[in-house]
């Protein structure tokens, strides 16, 4: 009966959790640029096997803009392009497949967590958390968030995560196929995300080292070799697979496909920390000023301020990241009634179950890495790989407060205390919910390039009439857009690559149609799409030889696009 | 053999602590008060006081010396550290020595009281198996490395601000508060100094009461004895009886709120932006009621309170934050040198095993530290420029009490350690060699880098300007001032040939000196042979030009340190 029970609560929780990310996926919120490069390119390469520069079957990373995306998402997203055609819906499908996977996964992994790493949990309290995982992680905002749109660290963290549940597995029984399977979901992990390039392989590590290294004293006294030589040949075997499998990305490390990435984000590119380091030197005057105050000093400050950013109570409860793509603002990535059950969670993992206290910790450090390494923080996007761990704390947090209440009040108080608490949690998911679906779409629609999807279809229109058209770049990769919302055949786009003019891999025309920054470029043109505050629109309104033909206003009122025609 | 081993181990032993002592000491002493080099506006508006409360026993605008707020120039300063000043004043001579030293006497006050908090903590009469202990050492250890090291701490030992003295008066008031054992005395004399601490920092009033609170609720036995609460009539007793004392301080207070400067003062504090004046939230809450479509469920969902209590719930966390707090600290060249956090990174990691251990093993004593640090935050919250070192200031004890339970501790697990103890040992060793480096690299900067870059924030300019033009104030001949800083008037009073008994005889709009003897603000209709002019150098030809009947001899040529250059002039009719 409990078991029936449990079962129908899960699939509940499972369907909320589609509900929750399914929900108008294609429609709500318009798609922002990075997504409509990813579907194109995925929809290039399910027509022709090429990207849209021509390049056949990237396996470590896509040009894309010049930005070099991983490759991962692409490729599934060219199945589900192939499959429902190439519209925002099918962009996002895998995302929001992937956030049902790490809803799902997360009673996998919370189960083999405790019985790794706090096997004296008793098997009823192992339950109950593996329930709160699941919910926890089905109404979290800061993940429905990113499953509602292409993020490819959405699909990373499902590979990570369930690349976690095999290991783990595999940890329990030691039979090799879940190590196998393990090693495939952290490769394909590494394809998928930058972070996780560096984010999988090191966890894999560490529950490889606590898996084969029992006890870590014997490791340095006997030496990690003789430990390594006492392993059964098929584990060495799969250890090799591994790196083979992520041999295609060692062997591009150094070219921009991999490289360019953290040379445009990584604070190391920062020359104020250098000219601070030098001031600082130069002003003491003292010998020790040059250890002080060296550079590398700075910067590990750096590096530890914006890992602490990842932890203020601002960006976790209250407004979340300020990129209104990442969080909505209206709370933080995380609801304030987490707060308590981080908080108890923590304390217990310190207090009862150190082990697995430490292995989140190691988890957490790895997590937090890449994006303090990163410009621009707190990043809610970057620490997505980290989410389940900080949800599965929640879980802990809020089972062991269960417990407290159960243990320690009458059955009536207790009854209500937890109904009081659930509907206070259900209180703040309804009201997050309210907001993201009714207010966040008009809010937020700037952010998420409100307006190409008409615009486009218009340009096409006087793109079949011969007309020479010119489309402003002001709200970034327009030419995308064009190809994307008109489903152009990618062949013809292949073969203009090398004749139109670009800018870092970015169309800056295609046959008549010119995508401008300056007036100069538009001289030639008989249909222009700018932005009403443009000075293009301010010179036609001067001279006066052109008609308007076409307006479009975000869903709160503010003039976006202004459409002229040459009388 | 062994018997010499171990005394050249103790031997090292006090060596490096005392070393320790030297190093906390010195940060406190050394360039003692030239370092920050200049006395900012607050302080040299106390130094202005001081001359006229030495020589007068009156402040500047001739009220009494006992007042429980005084004008100053218009911003209402409470009155305990200017007694504090005048006393010093009255030793030493009215100075920066003696505006400073009160900050000074403060901080190591607050040594005093950390250390006794830990030991009211770590009670020798405990039950044989609880595990909290410290010894005197230990405590007195914990206290100088915490408090020693702590860059908040330093700072505001060597600088005039009430805060310091107001928040250690004030965990004077906790401690007797704590030893009290509810006895009747000690209650009214921790009342006493709750307000004394009051009189000093006007914030102090909503950290003691929470705090009184936390402290009530803990004596009771609410919590422990839910049956507790059926008791009405005990309750009602316990709860007037507990409640008289706060009517002690609440009456301790009266003259402060019958002052005739109360409303003034409270309209100049509420004067600073903050969220109580912000009407963004309002307009928030009403567009996104508008797009919802304004039923009731969006009308509780999107209420201006939730918009204004998150903009809070911002600030407090900012002021909370890891990165405030053990990285960077206030921005602020005044409050902080904006390159090292309130304490000193290693710090945390003792920061957090402090929390841990309080919440094992005495989680009142935990939730009083807590409501200690929060009430300090929440004033420092209100207003829009977060974080706030200074408005903070009430929860350095709290801090330091926790700090120094994880470092005693900490050091107490791993170093009597009896598993893997070269492995623990050499972490501990660890700890302690990255917490002297980031000391030694915060004792190079504040003493080297810092001097040198915040200048202005300590309104060193005017310092040097008002040097410069005193020595040409005298009852013969006239100064006019033209394009000096704001209420320049302070410092020229401060550092001019006034022996303080003038100051009441002058005018004043607003609290603030409109006109001095012989010295004037305003550019004249007709100039005075042999007057002298001290007016900005770029500013000279402006008023002095070929077609102008007066001439003027250039006396002085001053460059300031912050570039800006002045002219001297000695004015000569030609009529």
């Amino acid at each position: 009966m409990k078991k029936n029970l449990t079962t129908l609560a899960l699939f509940t929780v499972v369907i909320l959790a589609l509900f929750l990310r399914g929900f108008n996926l294609g429609s709500l919120i318009s798609p922002y640029w990075e997504e409509v490069a990813l579907g194109y390119d995925a929809y290039s390469i399910g027509q022709t096997g090429a990207d849209h520069h021509g390049t056949p079957w990237p396996l470590v990373a896509f040009e894309s803009f010049g930005d070099w995306k991983p490759s991962g998402y692409f490729y599934f997203a060219a199945a589900s392009i192939k499959l429902f055609g190439l519209t925002v819906f099918s962009i996002r499908l895998p995302s929001m497949l992937a956030g049902l996977l790490i809803v799902v996964g997360m009673y996998f992994f919370s189960e083999l967590l405790l019985l790794r790493f706090a096997s004296r949990m008793p098997k009823t309290q192992v339950a109950l958390i593996q329930l709160l995982s699941v919910f926890v992680t089905a109404v979290s905002s800061w993940l429905i968030m990113f499953s509602r749109a292409a993020w490819e660290v959405n699909l990373a963290t499902a590979f990570l995560l369930w690349g976690i549940i095999f290991s783990l597995q595999f940890a329990r029984n030691r039979k090799c196929r879940f190590l196998l399977i393990s090693a495939v979901f952290f490769a394909v992990s590494v394809y998928t995300y930058h972070a996780t390039r560096v984010i999988a392989p090191l966890i894999f590590l560490s529950i490889l080292a606590s898996t084969f290294f029992e006890n870590i004293w014997s490791v340095f006294k006997k030496g990690v070799l003789t430990h390594i030589q006492k392993l059964p040949k098929s584990e060495v075997l799969i250890g090799c697979f591994f790196l083979l499998l992520l041999l295609p990305l060692i062997a591009t490390l150094r070219s921009p496909e991999v490289s360019q990435r953290f040379a445009e984000t990584s604070i190391f590119s920062r020359l104020d920390i250098i000219t601070e380091s030098n001031a600082s030197i130069a002003a003491a005057g003292t010998p020790g000023a040059r250890v002080f105050f060296h550079r590398y000093v700075l910067f590990s400050r750096e590096v530890l301020t914006n890992a602490l950013s990842h932890f203020s109570l601002d960006f976790l409860f209250i407004h979340g990241d300020v990129n209104k793509r990442h969080s909505t603002g209206y709370m933080g990535i995380l609801y304030f009634l987490d707060a308590v059950f981080i908080s108890f969670g923590i304390y217990v993992l310190v207090r009862r179950y150190k082990l697995l206290g430490a292995f989140l910790l190691i988890w957490l450090v790895i997590g937090v890495l890449p994006a303090s390494i990163s410009l621009a923080t707190p990043h809610a996007l970057r620490i997505v790989p980290m989410a389940p761990l900080v949800l599965f704390i929640v879980a802990i947090g809020m089972s062991e407060g269960y417990l407290l209440l159960k243990n320690n009040m009458k059955t009536n108080l207790f009854r209500i205390s937890v109904i009081s608490l659930a509907s206070v949690y259900l209180l703040q998911v309804g009201a997050f919910w309210r907001y993201y679906t009714v207010i966040y779409p008009k809010e937020s629609a700037l952010e998420w390039q409100y307006g190409y999807q008409d615009v486009m279809t218009e340009v096409q229109k006087y793109v079949e009439m011969d007309k020479k058209v010119a489309v402003s770049r002001e709200y970034g990769r327009p030419a995308m857009y064009y190809f994307f919302m008109n489903s152009i055949d990618p062949r013809q786009v292949q073969a203009q690559d090398s004749t139109e003019v670009m800018d870092q891999s970015e169309f800056i025309t295609y046959k008549n149609i010119v995508f401008f920054d300056t007036a100069d470029q538009v001289k030639d043109s008989d249909v222009i799409f700018a932005s009403p505050k443009s000075k293009v629109v301010t010179d036609i309104n001067d001279q006066r030889d052109m008609t308007q033909v076409y307006t479009l206003s975000s869903p709160t009122g503010i003039p976006l696009w202004i459409g002229y025609e040459k009388k | 053999m062994k018997k010499n081993k171990l005394t050249t181990r103790m031997l090292l032993t006090v060596l490096a602590l005392l070393g320790i002592v030297v190093w906390a000491f010195f940060l406190r002493i050394g360039a003692f008060p030239n370092h920050p080099a200049s006395l900012y506006i607050d302080e040299i508006a106390m130094l202005v006081d001081a001359k006229a409360l030495v020589t007068t026993g009156h402040d500047m605008h001739g009220n009494s010396w006992l007042q429980s707020l005084y004008p100053s120039y218009g911003d209402y300063k409470m009155p305990v550290y200017l007694w504090a000043v005048y006393l010093a004043s009255l030793l030493f001579t009215p100075s920066a020595f003696s505006v400073r030293l009160p900050s000074l006497m403060a901080g190591f006050g607050t040594f005093v009281i950390v250390y006794a908090l830990l030991r009211t903590l770590y009670t020798n009469k405990t039950p044989k198996h609880d595990t909290f202990r410290i010894s005197a050492i230990g405590a007195g250890i914990a206290t100088v490395v915490t408090l020693g090291f702590s860059p908040w701490a330093i700072q505001f030992s060597r600088t005039g601000f009430e805060a310091y003295l107001g928040q250690f008066i004030l965990g004077l008031a906790v401690l007797v508060l704590l030893r009290s054992k509810k006895r009747f005395q000690m209650l009214v004399l921790a009342m006493g100094l709750a307000a004394l601490a009051t009189y000093t920092y006007f914030s102090v009033r909503y950290v003691w009461i929470p705090i009184y609170l936390v402290w009530m609720v803990s004596q009771s036995n609410f919590i422990t004895d839910p049956k507790a609460w059926m008791r009405v009539k005990n309750n009602i007793f316990l709860g007037l009886k507990l409640g008289l004392y706060l009517l002690v301080f609440l009456i301790l207070l009266l003259p402060l709120f019958k002052s005739a400067l109360y409303e003034a003062s409270m309209q100049f504090r509420l004067s600073t932006p903050s969220i109580l004046q912000n009407h963004e939230q309002v307009v928030q809450a009403n567009e996104y009621r508008t797009i919802a479509g304004d039923s009731l469920l969006d009308r509780v969902l999107f209420h201006r309170i939730y918009f204004t209590g998150q903009v809070l719930a911002h600030n407090l966390s900012e002021q909370l934050s890891p990165r405030f707090i053990f990285i960077t600290g206030d921005t602020n060249l005044r409050h902080g040198t904006g390159k090292y956090g309130l304490f000193l990174f290693p710090f945390m990691l003792p920061f957090c095993l402090g929390l841990y251990v309080l919440a094992r093993k005495r989680k009142w004593m935990l939730a009083i530290l807590i409501t200690w640090i929060v009430s300090a935050a929440l004033p420092a919250a209100v207003p829009l420029t977060v974080p706030h070192a200074l408005r903070f200031l009430n929860a350095l004890i709290p801090f330091s009490v926790i700090i120094s339970i994880g470092i005693y501790e900490g050091f107490t697990l791993f170093w009597n350690t009896k598993t893997h103890r070269t492995v623990k040992r050499s972490l501990v060793g660890l700890f302690g060699l990255i917490a002297v480096f980031y000391a030694a690299a915060f004792s190079c900067y504040y003493f080297s880098v810092y001097p040198k870059v915040s200048d202005d924030a300590w309104f060193r300019s005017q310092s040097e300007l008002a040097t410069a033009v005193s020595s040409y104030i005298s009852p013969e001949q006239s100064l006019t001032l033209l394009g000096t800083p704001d209420k320049f008037y302070l410092w020229l009073l401060a550092y001019g040939p006034y022996s303080g008994t003038e100051f009441a005889n002058w005018s004043t709009e607003q609290y603030q000196f409109s006109e001095m003897d012989n010295v004037s603000f305003k550019v004249s209709e007709k100039y005075v042979d042999q007057q002298h002019l001290l007016l900005p150098s770029e500013e000279y030809s402006e008023h002095f030009d070929e077609t102008n009947s007066i001439q003027s001899r250039v006396t002085q040529e001053i460059t300031l340190s912050n570039g800006k250059r002045f002219t001297l002039l000695t004015v000569q009719t030609t009529d």
